[in-house]
């Protein structure tokens, strides 16, 4: 064994306790990459052996318009087994209760899904709702909403069906897709029943293919493109959903990976302030060493040495734990995914997280070992010296080396985990953005606290003070990564509060907060009699729709333009009947950003000008003077874009992305929307039920619904976040306890020291309660700060709304922080203030 | 004759037992030619004309002024002084644990000047052992690891037999796989003794060997120092407070306020000696 593997293990033996809680601080960082990528690796294999059940069919084709004769006619060429399902969005009914609610009706015909399965409960629902013409199934979560049992009946538009199960998963479709729409299965064949298929209904129509084994599906698609384009109507194969979905997916794994990044890089700020101390303690032996002829290379290989094999162990027990924690994941994400995960051990992903876990270990590490280099085998035969022109940090080249890999290694490492330069390199300036803002606010907390400090205060509170600035104290790091937990659950939590409370100022500010859409002309009198008279509501808005189809471009067909490419045409203007209104004025919600806004119009020799929303135009690459062809209903009409409108898209009430100047609509085939406001829950809840009894085709969004969903998928999501958080929090408190503890010696002989001069044990107490409540404030204050900050930007850039963050959530945040702080440092140093004077003299 | 010759003035003097009041007694002053490694085969360490400078912010501490002497191959020498006369800081230098601000140190004929850290390290390994006040043994070896370290370092394999009859000749046989804190202050210095004659030194340095023990055990473990120095024909060099101790080696260096007060010889002093002035 070389001297310099000898001389690190033998270092490591005898402080192996201290160096435990050092190995502690990386473990749960890896542990969350590991189990992380190892879940992403899983979910891969999930996709992979469950393809086919993501779509449920070898070949989906969907449009949004009614198939016709050639469509179907194609249909029939292709042969194979073939099912149908045509979707909308209508209210339900519990007849039960008099309950209701807006939900996705999707009425099926045939076998879907022909792989897997609709899970319902009971088991067998779906072969008595195949057999039926007269049940339903309904989503669980909305059963359990309204406390509807199977058995129970469901009214959709005209019919009532019996609920024949609880409709508990889709293949391919994950729980949290049921959150905004609840799903409702009916036959096919009663939907002209429903009576809910009229002018303006939004409909999806899709057919559901099986063919024989070992047809080449990619390849038929490929001989019918043209023929699709043609008919406007889009092909899904298996390989195209498993694409898509994971991208969506990697998406998610790569917003976890980050977050578990984040917990491994505050690991490793913990690693560099406790091999710092490390150091500092063991500059007597270094110095000896010295003297007797170890050189300065020597000296830094024995503890990088010993540093890289701390590292190896705690990437090792990391990635062990992260093994296990793989098995909770899919638990934390259950309601996201769309297929079922089974656990598997992924070397990939215990491999990366090992070597990542190495690198950022050693890369802290290295910079506090260099201060080896300035120790001078003079320390071993006087204690302190005066250095004659001591090398200043510029001046090292070594230094700003490090610091240059270091960077370069945590760069690298969020491009490789993100597998994106773009996002890699946005990851590395926020991270040291925010430790750079974190280290900038907590000196300034700390140094102001010391300024500011009263201190006529009592010596018990001065010295617990006084104890934040004792040498080699760790005062930074604790607050960095402390403050760093705080920062992330601050933010979440100003983020939940922000989004619910400015859905909820629709209730008590003078907002519309009540939405009745797919109002026929026939309805439209009778239903303003029941809002104006028996409910005294105040109609804000009446807006017509008209639905036409795009046809042309600056004169050039649709069809031809998105075979070119020349103009990027969204699938929702190529394939849906556009949704369009007519009127005087623009509403508060918008504002012109360009052209002129033309209100009225008559002159039907010439183009129509109309406005049109700034952002689909850019995206489309449009701009002012294009020319739009719309078939209206049969009637062509040519259009030019007068002007651009920029839409506040936040507000509950209908907006458009094309509006046309009245004169010209007027007696086109149109349906209405009306925009009220209800005084309070009860009233809408009420006067929802009175229109679906009356008027059962026309759907409601009231802001409850918008609330209630807004807040189930938030609560998902922040419980996902929270998980992930927790990584952080833990390496938070890991360098805590590591940073209480390598100051243990130094306590207890502080505490010593107070106890010969007269202190009584419940004084030592107080002074340590003191320094950790101290650290505990600024560290939460430093994270609430950059919390504040974060939370304002997404106000102004994101959510824009005023920004009122909620202060007892936050102070709240500051308390849990400090009792947290408080008794894991009283807890590590339980005995330091009962040890006797004599005992501690002795051991020293 | 290809060595160019240097001037050396030789002071040769008797020391007559009979005259024991007086330390010194020079007979006579000669002037003797010799060749550089003539020169160097003589003088085990060789200082000259040293300065120290410490610069503290704006003000500079001259802390060493102009000091020059040479030790032969082995005397024992006592470097005393009271507090803040440079006496450490003199030590520290002639070791190669600091550099002066000017003048030259050679140990063995061997210039310090213009050596690396890395390079001075490997001299120290070769050449120079260590005894400081404070023991300063690595708290996380054991006694034996603690002396095999100079040998481990050179790379030598098999050095743990030879570390043990040491510590066995320093009276620890019993004590080897304790450590530093397992033991009394006098047993780690004898350890550290141990330590510091483990790689053969031509040269020991010794700082305040018995500043922090008791009186008996200093006199045990300055008998087993001078007698391990013998042993080994070492040159050593002591800084200490302690006339007493001073008195038992050849020849003492007074030092005050960084300047050489005196440089005489004591009764201990072979009887007939030659040197450099």
């Amino acid at each position: 064994m070389s001297f310099i593997l000898k001389m690190a293990w033998r270092e490591t033996r005898s402080s192996i306790n201290k160096l435990l809680l050092f190995i502690a601080a990386i473990v749960m960082g890896v542990a969350a990459l590991v189990s992380i990528t190892s879940f992403g690796e899983n979910l891969d294999k999930a996709i992979e052996d469950q393809a086919k059940t993501l779509l449920g069919a070898d070949l989906v084709i969907d449009g949004r318009m009614e198939f016709d004769e050639r469509t179907v006619a194609l249909f029939d060429s292709l042969g194979g087994e073939q099912a149908f399902e045509v979707r909308f969005t209508s209210m339900v009914q519990f007849p039960a209760s008099g309950s209701t609610r807006l939900a996705q009706i999707r009425a099926l015909r045939g076998g879907f899904p022909f792989y897997g399965e609709l899970e319902t409960i009971p088991a067998n629902a779906v072969t008595a709702f195949r057999s039926s013409n007269s049940s339903a199934l309904v989503d669980d979560s909305m059963m359990l909403q309204f406390g509807i049992e199977v058995g129970d009946s469901i009214r959709i538009g005209n019919v009532i069906y019996g609920i024949a199960g609880r409709l508990l998963s889709i293949p391919g479709e994950s729980l949290a897709q049921g959150l905004a729409g609840p799903r409702v299965f009916i036959p096919e064949s009663t939907v002209d029943d429903t009576g809910l298929i009229q002018r303006g209904s939004q409909l999806y129509y899709t057919q559901f293919f099986r063919f024989e084994e070992g047809r080449d599906v990619a390849a038929l698609v490929a001989s019918i493109e043209g023929t699709l384009n043609e008919l406007r109507i889009d092909a899904d194969t298996v390989e195209d959903r498993k694409i898509s979905l994971g991208r969506a997916l990697t998406n998610l794994t790569r917003f976890l990976n980050l977050v578990g990044f984040i917990a491994l890089l505050l690991g490793g700020v913990g690693i560099a302030s406790a091999v710092h101390v490390y150091i500092q303690r063991k500059v007597n032996t270094v110095a000896v060493m010295r003297c007797i002829g170890v050189s300065t290379r020597q000296a830094i290989a024995i503890y990088v040495l010993q540093a890289m094999s701390m590292g190896l162990l705690g990437a090792g027990i990391g990635a062990l734990i992260g093994v296990g924690i793989q098995r909770v994941v899919p638990i934390v994400l259950a309601d996201f995914l769309p297929v079922d995960i089974d656990f598997g051990i992924s070397w990939i992903a215990i491999g990366t997280g090992f070597l990542i876990g190495m690198v950022i270990t050693a890369l802290f590490a290295l910079q506090p070992l260099l201060e080896i280099r300035r120790i001078s085998p003079l320390l071993a035969i006087r204690r302190r010296f005066e250095s004659a022109g001591s090398s200043g940090l510029p001046s090292d080249p070594l230094r700003w080396a490090i610091y240059a890999i270091t960077g370069g290694g945590i760069l690298l490492t969020s491009i490789l985990l993100t597998d994106r330069v773009d996002i890699g390199l946005g990851f590395f300036g926020g991270v040291v953005g925010a430790f750079a803002l974190l280290t900038l606010i907590g000196v300034g907390l700390t140094k102001a606290l010391r300024k500011w400090f009263p201190r006529n205060s009592s010596y018990v509170v001065r010295q617990g003070l006084a104890n934040l600035y004792r040498p080699n104290n760790q005062t930074l790091a604790m607050v960095v990564t402390l403050g760093f937990s705080t920062f992330l659950l601050a933010t979440l939590f100003l983020s939940r509060d922000m989004l619910l409370g400015q859905l909820d100022t629709g209730f008590t500010q003078n907002q519309a907060n009540f939405v009745a859409f797919d109002i026929q002309s026939d309805q439209r009198d009778e239903l303003r009699t029941l809002l104006e008279q028996d409910y005294e509501l105040d109609i804000r808005q009446d807006v017509p729709i008209v639905t036409m189809r795009m046809t042309h471009i600056n004169g050039i067909r649709a069809e031809a333009l998105r075979d070119t490419g020349s103009v990027r045409i969204p699938n929702w203007l190529y394939q849906r009947e556009v949704r369009a209104t007519y009127r005087d004025e623009i509403t508060d919600a918008e504002r012109i950003s360009s052209g002129e806004w033309i209100g009225y119009f008559d002159d039907f020799d010439g183009l129509v000008p109309i406005s049109m929303e700034e952002g689909v135009a850019s995206q489309m690459g449009i701009e002012l003077g294009d020319e739009f062809t719309f078939n209206v209903q049969g009637v062509p009409m040519q259009t030019y874009i007068a002007s651009l409108r920029e839409v506040d898209w936040q507000q509950v009430q209908p907006n458009f992305i094309f509006t046309f100047p009245s004169g010209v609509l007027e007696f086109a085939p149109q349906f209405h929307v009306f925009v009220t406001r209800v005084q309070d829950r009860e009233t809408g809840a009420m006067l929802q039920r009175d229109i679906i009894n009356e008027f059962p085709n026309i759907s409601i969004i009231d802001l409850d619904l918008v609330l209630g969903t807004v807040d189930a998928i938030l609560s998902r999501v922040s419980f996902v976040i929270q998980f992930m958080a927790l990584f952080s929090i833990i390496t938070g408190l890991i360098v805590l306890t590591g940073a209480v503890v390598s100051s243990r010696f130094q306590r207890i002989q502080e505490s010593v020291l107070l106890k010969t001069l007269g202190a009584q044990g419940r004084q030592i107490l107080g002074i340590m309660s003191v320094e950790y409540l101290v650290l505990g404030l600024i560290s939460a204050l430093t994270g609430i700060l950059l919390a504040y900050g974060a939370a304002w930007a997404l106000s102004l850039v994101v959510f824009e709304t005023l920004f009122t963050p909620n202060w007892i959530t936050l102070g709240a945040l500051v308390v849990s922080v400090m009792a947290i702080t408080v008794a894991i440092g009283l807890a590590n140093s339980r005995d330091i203030y009962r040890k006797s004077p004599l005992e501690v003299l002795r051991s020293a | 004759m290809d060595s160019p010759f240097v001037g050396i003035y030789v002071k040769s003097y008797y020391r007559p037992t009979f005259l024991r009041e007086h330390s010194n007694l020079i007979v006579h002053h000669t002037f003797k030619p010799v060749t550089i490694p003539e020169f160097h085969s003589i003088f085990m360490l060789n200082v000259e004309q040293i300065t120290k400078v410490y610069q503290s912010g704006e003000r500079a501490l001259k802390v060493l002024h102009d000091i020059t002497f040479s030790i032969p191959k082995g005397q024992m020498c006592a470097i005393v002084g009271p507090s803040g006369s440079g006496k450490t800081t003199l030590l520290g230098l002639c070791a190669g644990l600091d550099t002066p601000t000017s003048g030259d140190i050679s140990i063995d004929g061997r210039s310090l000047n213009g050596l690396s850290e890395d390079q001075l390290s490997a001299l120290r390994n070769e050449l120079v052992g260590f005894v400081f006040q404070s023991f300063q043994l690595i708290p996380t070896l054991t006694a034996l690891e603690n002396v095999m370290v100079p040998l481990e370092l050179r790379g030598e394999k098999g050095v743990a037999g030879r570390a043990s009859e040491l510590l066995e000749r320093v009276g620890l046989a019993d004590r080897l796989d304790h450590y530093p804190a397992q033991l009394s202050g006098g047993e780690q210095q004898r350890v550290a003794i141990a330590r510091a004659f483990i790689n053969r030194p031509v040269l020991m340095f010794a700082d305040e060997p018995t500043g922090n023990l008791d009186s008996d055990t200093s006199e045990s473990i300055v008998d087993l120092l001078f007698e391990l120095n013998r042993d080994a024909g070492t040159t050593l060099v002591m800084v200490t407070h302690d006339l007493e101790l001073a008195a038992r080696t050849h020849r003492i260096i007074r030092l005050r306020s960084g300047h050489v007060l005196s440089d005489e010889y004591t009764e201990n002093a072979p009887a007939l000696q030659e040197l450099i002035v």
